[in-house]
């Protein structure tokens, strides 16, 4: 893998990228691409092609439709995260909830220094830390998958494949909160070493230590038979 | 025989580094054994899926989101957005309030205001003959500009300003006209005067 962890969150911080969000809002042109669905009606066309400059300074106008458009660009990615702390649907999905709204409120406090992305990986972070830390993780069981798409695998190996993600995802849940939150920003969200740093307020250094910790710790918790 | 830190192994291990950049490796198998563990933990974590949701998911999700939000109301402003509005206005009616009561004071034959006394023992000559330039108005009709300039504040700004513990009070225009210079009252009246003579034309 190694080489292949190349992070790629869009919409990076563009400080002199049009504050004019008013005017092209006013204005909008699509390019003629399919408008895009928020919360569950045809989307705001005005915002949906802003940049997240804009659209932050729309948000902070109070136009709760551009906000719309940030959930609708981050959601499946800040579910995931939450997902790969909890292991089951219900409290990523409230978690996620979480992240946006504590997200919206602290809106005004975000100053471009890293892009809305990483903002949100780092509230992210931390609610689910807080969250784990006073609650052990449920996962789901094998039969509450069914929405998973196995593509062409065999009754058997969805089977020996389910009982094997089971037992990382429950080691996983074991590590600590620094090392799991590094083990998962690095493998399953593919974020950089100094991304990492960045969510987390630690140096590049740090990470890498607390990822090596993290994966010896996984080898010893897994053993042997199932790496 | 130095072993490999643990960064070196992570770099070594994610492929950053080349194993042939690593000569150690090809004399101490505990490293190679370590690289290998290293290894195979990420390829077993790497093999877990991220469990997709339903699509109608998604729309719903948006919506809890939104509704939510809508819920808890607009984005809290920032300190200086709530204190922006109630600190002009006292700005304002502090600049109006000063220029009344150093009218006054002009106008008042003997009127030594009480903390003007050090700054009068440090006025120049210039500044002393200055100040004889600072006689009453005939009629003051500047007065009459100042409560006009007044009047224009609307009463729920003031209401505002008292709101957020800003009133201004007599005695603190007292205070701060009697620390103005003459100088400083010579401009201000200059200015009431142009400003009279361009309302006049």
């Amino acid at each position: 893998m190694g080489q292949s962890l190349a992070w790629s969150i869009p919409g990076t911080w563009q400080p002199q990228a049009n504050r004019a969000w008013r005017e092209r809002a006013a204005d909008p042109v699509v390019d003629g691409a399919k408008p895009r669905s928020v919360a569950g009606a045809p989307a705001d066309v005005a915002f949906g092609h802003l940049d997240e400059t804009a659209l932050v300074e729309a948000c902070l106008a109070g136009r709760l439709e551009a906000f719309d458009v940030i959930v609708e660009r981050h959601r499946r990615t800040v579910y995931q995260l939450c997902y790969r702390f909890v292991s089951n649907h219900e409290d990523a999905s409230d978690l996620s909830q979480d992240v946006f709204l504590r997200a919206y409120r602290g809106l005004r406090g975000f100053r471009g220094g890293s892009s809305l992305a990483t903002w949100l990986y780092r509230i992210g972070v931390n609610v689910c830390l807080n969250r784990v830390s006073i609650k052990t993780p449920q996962t789901e069981s094998i039969d509450e998958r069914q929405h998973v798409d196995r593509g062409a695998e065999s009754a058997p190996e969805r089977l020996l494949k389910g009982e094997r993600a089971a037992r990382v995802r429950a080691a996983i849940a074991q590590l600590p909160r620094k090392q799991r939150a590094t083990l998962i920003l690095r493998i399953y969200q593919e974020m950089s070493h100094q991304q990492i740093a960045d969510v987390l307020g630690s140096s590049v250094g740090a990470v890498k230590a607390n990822f090596f910790h993290a994966l010896g710790n996984l080898k010893k918790l897994l053993g042997d038979e199932i790496l | 025989m130095r072993h490999l830190q643990s960064e070196e192994l992570i770099d070594l291990a994610e492929g950053a580094q080349p194993e042939s950049s690593a000569l150690h490796l090809q004399t101490c198998d505990e490293c190679r054994r370590r690289l290998t563990d290293l290894r195979a933990a990420m390829a077993a974590a790497a093999d877990v899926d991220v469990l997709e949701p339903s699509p109608l998911f998604w729309d719903h999700f948006s919506a809890r989101v939104h509704d939510a939000i809508a819920a808890d109301g607009a984005p809290p402003r920032s300190l200086w957005d709530r204190l922006a509005l109630p600190l002009s206005i006292a700005a304002c009616a502090a600049v109006i309030i000063a220029a009344v009561v150093s009218l006054r004071v002009g106008r008042t034959p003997g009127f030594v205001p009480s903390g003007s006394a050090p700054v009068a023992s440090h006025t120049s000559p210039a500044d002393e003959l200055a100040d004889a330039d600072v006689a009453p108005f005939p009629d003051d009709p500047s007065l009459d500009l100042v409560a006009d300039l007044a009047s224009q504040v609307a009463q729920a700004e003031w209401d505002a300003a008292g709101a957020q513990g800003l009133e201004t009070h007599e005695d603190t225009a007292d205070k701060a006209v009697g620390q103005l210079s003459a100088g400083e009252r010579r401009e201000l009246q200059r200015l009431l005067k142009e400003e009279l003579t361009r309302r006049g034309a």
